[in-house]
């Protein structure tokens, strides 16, 4: 009896460890590495027609035997399209190391809620999942470009929105859970890196364009480059990059490199009468002197921080004031800050929001520090 | 130590010279090296018979000719009957530096076996025992096992005398006490247990001692038939017993309070008990810079982390948890698998397999052959297995990771080499989870074991700092102020704290 409970135990321990795992053994060749994904309006009657971007790797061949192999697929679901590919692939798609989701606009505008899911709530995708908006008529022609460097377009996107995000920063990169995060919070909406094809010398290639500007999950329009790199600052999303500031005529004398970068934003309510204010905390180095004079002998670091300031100041205020009467949408999360400093005014606030954010009035004020000069040549020796 | 062959209570037959001479030959029948020498006194008009019994090869024969039978033959005997011979022998004649006098056929015979002189003489019923051992033993070598580049090259042969010698040599104290036993019904082995009396842990002594004394064995030519006789858990591998051969490492564990115990016959010393992180200790780790020593003894326990998981490891990233695996590493592999006809489960373990079966072979081999062995292993097996696709390239740089690894800390191979195949079984069935699970199984089993009632992991779980101290680190000698807790009872190992300079 003692020998038969014990045994009892035993199997009943062993059921418990070993059918709690995922019995998932799966041979890695045995898979199709999807490196992107492409979301276009279907035809034909379906509602979705995905491009899928795999990393086809041979043994042989030129470079390194790695080549891009696209699938395209509809179907009425995001998750219908990813299974028909199985109609023509014989490895099964894996989407653990999907990079990048390019949405068409013309998908975006109608709403982007509803792709997401799949993405969501598969085992597969990761939440890190970078997500951006074609320019082009459709995302398949972005992700068919042959890539400069490399042989995947997707690796070549994701490295590009990294390299960007730290040395040039117009287009903050959104990832999947953040892009859910947006949408399902109050006072902020959406923006997404958007991307396009751009004729060169040697064929197609892509590059970063600007952000898209949602309002609720639908696209409504764009920001260009240099706009999008003030949103960035607003948004406290500026991690390197270039200010060209100078004086009057002379508007781009002056190249600042961005060391770090802080923006604080304080919101004000009295009444319906809302006040932003934006304060931007900047160190910077004096990267290029473009100009025929010499700003750092005449003005000294005081003179070009104040230049920069003032650069700073007028182009954030103008890019809000943009965003404010064109697209009327909280991509800048005010409302959202609104929400965190003054609760009690955000409850008043929040069902008229839409409408108060256009007449919402902004303050910027910069603080620029150069950190130093990297002068070449000694005062006086010219 | 009975048995029914032994000779234990009974006596010479009697007081005749050539009926205890025939005794003793009918016992020996078939051993044709045994030597019966007799010798005749006549100096003092009378006529004394004696006999010297002695296996050949056993004795010193200089030392016999010159000490033994030279005074018996120059001797001026008395007149006075033959009652009192025996005796005056051993007080005036022999020049030996022990004698015993007896009449027990057990002794007579266990001296003679083990390279003693019998005399026997005309009229006495008693026998003597003459010292005069004298065989070839190996010289004082350093071990090769156990090498060093800084420190003592000593090492412990198969005398066990000598190796007490070299023991006591390293402690000279009256404190240092050794107690003598006999193993084994047929080989009668010798064997003795050391420890520092003020130092030692009472409890672990007296376990030692009780476990020792239930051993009932024919024959032990080796410490670790010791070993496996007496450990705390038979069917585990963890060793719960050290063994070292250098004479400066079991100085030291006696001086932390262990018990050493060494064998007539074999050069590997046992040490009570033994701690988990022993394995990872090394003698030359408290002979060099203790920051050097401290890499060593933290990479030797990441290369034993290393060498029980990586194929295990191995195994769940890349059948189970693909998206663990950097993209530009997973494509590489990816790469490599490429028309690899077995699934990496069985790839993995089939290397694995390989590799003991060179490691063993090289082990065993003559060492004129290790060139033919390392062709073989690393063009055939390496190279052109992987070229003809029976095996993918990472796989084989798993198996050699984990092998270099796993000669890193050799004290723990048989641990090792067994639960790798458990943790990669595991993995193969459950991936990573299923590591995870085969791991906290081994710490489980670890933790629950315990030698000579001290728990092997117990300073690893020790709140204590000076238990620490020689843990992960080696400390420097100026910081270890006190003995490990668990071991001793007299904690202090320098009352003066700090360093004297």
């Amino acid at each position: 009896m003692k020998r038969l409970k014990r045994a009892g135990v035993c199997f009943a321990a062993a059921i418990l460890l070993l059918l709690s795992g995922c019995w998932n053994y799966h041979e890695l060749e045995t898979y199709s590495i999807v490196s992107g994904v492409a979301v276009d309006k279907g035809q034909n009657g379906y509602k979705y027609h995905l491009s899928f971007e795999c990393v086809d790797i041979s043994e042989t061949g030129e470079n390194g035997g790695v080549q891009p192999l696209i699938i395209e697929a509809d179907g009425n679901s995001v998750f219908d399209a990813v299974r028909s590919t199985q109609r023509e692939s014989d490895k099964k798609l894996y989407f653990n190391h999907c990079k990048v989701v390019i949405l068409s606009s013309g998908l975006a505008k109608e709403g982007i809620k509803p792709i997401l899911d799949w993405f969501l709530r598969d085992a597969e995708p990761r939440v890190t999942l970078k997500f951006l908006v074609s320019k082009d008529p459709t995302a398949e022609e972005v992700l068919s470009v042959k890539p400069q460097s490399g042989q995947i377009t997707a690796f070549q996107i994701v490295n590009t929105l990294g390299e960007n995000a730290s040395f040039y920063g117009s287009s903050p990169t959104m990832q999947l859970y953040e892009v859910n995060n947006t949408l399902n919070s109050d006072g902020i909406a959406l923006t997404l890196p958007a991307i396009e094809t751009k004729k060169a010398q040697n064929g197609t290639t892509v590059q970063l364009a600007g952000l898209s500007v949602f309002r609720g999950d639908r696209q409504i329009g764009w920001l260009d480059d240099l706009p999008s790199k003030y949103f960035a600052f607003v948004r406290g999303k500026i991690a390197g990059g270039l200010i060209l500031t100078g004086e009057g005529l002379d508007a781009a004398g002056l190249t600042l490199e961005i060391l770090r970068s802080k923006t604080e934003v304080r919101p004000r309510v009295s009444g319906d009468r809302v006040t932003i204010r934006i304060e931007v905390h900047l160190e910077a180095t004096v990267g290029e002197q473009n100009s025929a004079k010499n700003y750092l002998l005449e003005n000294g670091f005081e003179g070009i921080q104040d230049h920069a300031e003032k650069t700073l100041e007028t182009g954030i205020t103008g890019m809000v004031g943009q965003v404010q009467k064109q697209y009327g949408s909280d991509i800048f999360g005010f409302g959202g800050k609104i929400h965190e400093d003054l609760p009690d005014d955000w409850d008043r606030l929040k069902p008229k929001w839409n409408k108060l954010f256009q007449t919402v009035k902004v303050e910027v004020s910069a603080e620029v520090k150069l950190r130093n000069s990297a002068r070449v040549v000694q005062e006086g020796g010219k | 130590m009975g048995g029914s062959d032994s000779f234990a209570g009974s006596k010479l037959p009697s007081d005749s010279l050539d009926r205890n001479m025939t005794y003793l030959k009918d016992l020996f029948t078939g051993d044709e090296t045994l030597i019966f020498r007799t010798l005749e006194n006549r100096r003092e008009r009378k006529t004394d018979r004696f006999c010297l019994v002695y296996e050949d090869g056993m004795v010193d024969n200089r030392l016999l000719n010159q000490d033994v039978i030279r005074p018996l033959l120059e001797f001026r005997f008395g007149t006075d009957g033959n009652a009192g011979l025996i005796d005056v022998v051993a007080s005036e004649v022999t020049l030996s530096d022990s004698v015993e006098k007896t009449e027990d056929v057990e002794k007579i015979i266990q001296g003679i076996v083990y390279g003693d002189t019998v005399l026997l003489a005309e009229g006495c019923a008693r026998a003597l025992i003459l010292n005069t051992k004298g065989w070839k033993t190996r010289s004082i070598q350093e071990p090769e096992t156990e090498r060093v580049l800084r420190g003592p090259r000593e090492g412990f042969n198969e005398s066990l005398l000598m190796n007490l010698s070299m023991l006591r040599r390293r402690l000279r104290t009256q404190d240092l006490k050794v107690k003598f036993l006999t193993f084994g019904r047929r080989t009668k082995t010798r064997a003795c247990i050391c420890y520092l009396n003020s130092v030692v842990n009472r409890a672990v002594l007296r376990e030692l001692e009780n476990r020792l004394e239930k051993i009932d064995i024919d024959g032990m030519l080796d410490t670790n038939y010791i070993c496996e006789l007496i450990r705390d858990a038979p069917y585990s591998s963890v060793k719960t017993i050290g063994a070292t051969e250098r004479p400066d490492v079991a100085a030291a564990k006696l001086l932390e309070g262990r018990v050493a115990l060494v064998l007539d016959g074999t050069p590997m010393v046992l040490t009570v008990p033994h701690l988990f992180v022993e394995h990872f200790q090394s003698d030359e780790d408290y002979y060099l810079n203790y920051v050097f020593a401290t890499v060593g003894r933290l990479l030797r326990i990441l290369a034993f982390v290393i060498t029980l998981c990586l194929p295990a490891g191995y195994v769940a990233m890349t059948t189970f948890h693909q998206e663990m695996l950097p993209t530009p590493l997973l494509m590489s592999i990816f790469v490599a698998r490429q028309g690899v006809p077995f699934p990496t489960a069985l790839e993995t373990l089939l290397m694995l397999v390989v590799f003991e079966m060179l490691r063993e072979s090289g082990a065993r081999m003559p060492g004129i052959m290790g060139q033919t062995l390392s062709i073989v292993g690393a063009l055939v097996i390496g190279q052109a297995a992987v070229d003809a696709k029976i095996v993918s390239a990472p796989i084989i740089i798993i198996v050699s990771l984990t092998g270099i690894c796993g000669l890193m800390v050799p004290r723990i191979k048989g641990y090792v080499i067994v639960h790798r195949f458990f943790l990669l079984a595991f993995s193969c069935v459950l991936g990573m989870y299923g590591l995870l699970l085969g791991i906290i199984v081994l710490l489980a089993g670890l933790f629950s074991m315990t030698s000579f009632g001290i728990p092997v992991m117990s300073n690893v779980y020790s709140k204590n700092l000076q238990d620490e101290k020689d843990l992960y680190v080696r400390a420097p000698w100026w910081m270890m102020l006190k003995r490990p807790n668990f071991l001793s009872r007299n904690r202090t190992r320098q009352s003066t704290a700090g360093k004297s300079k």
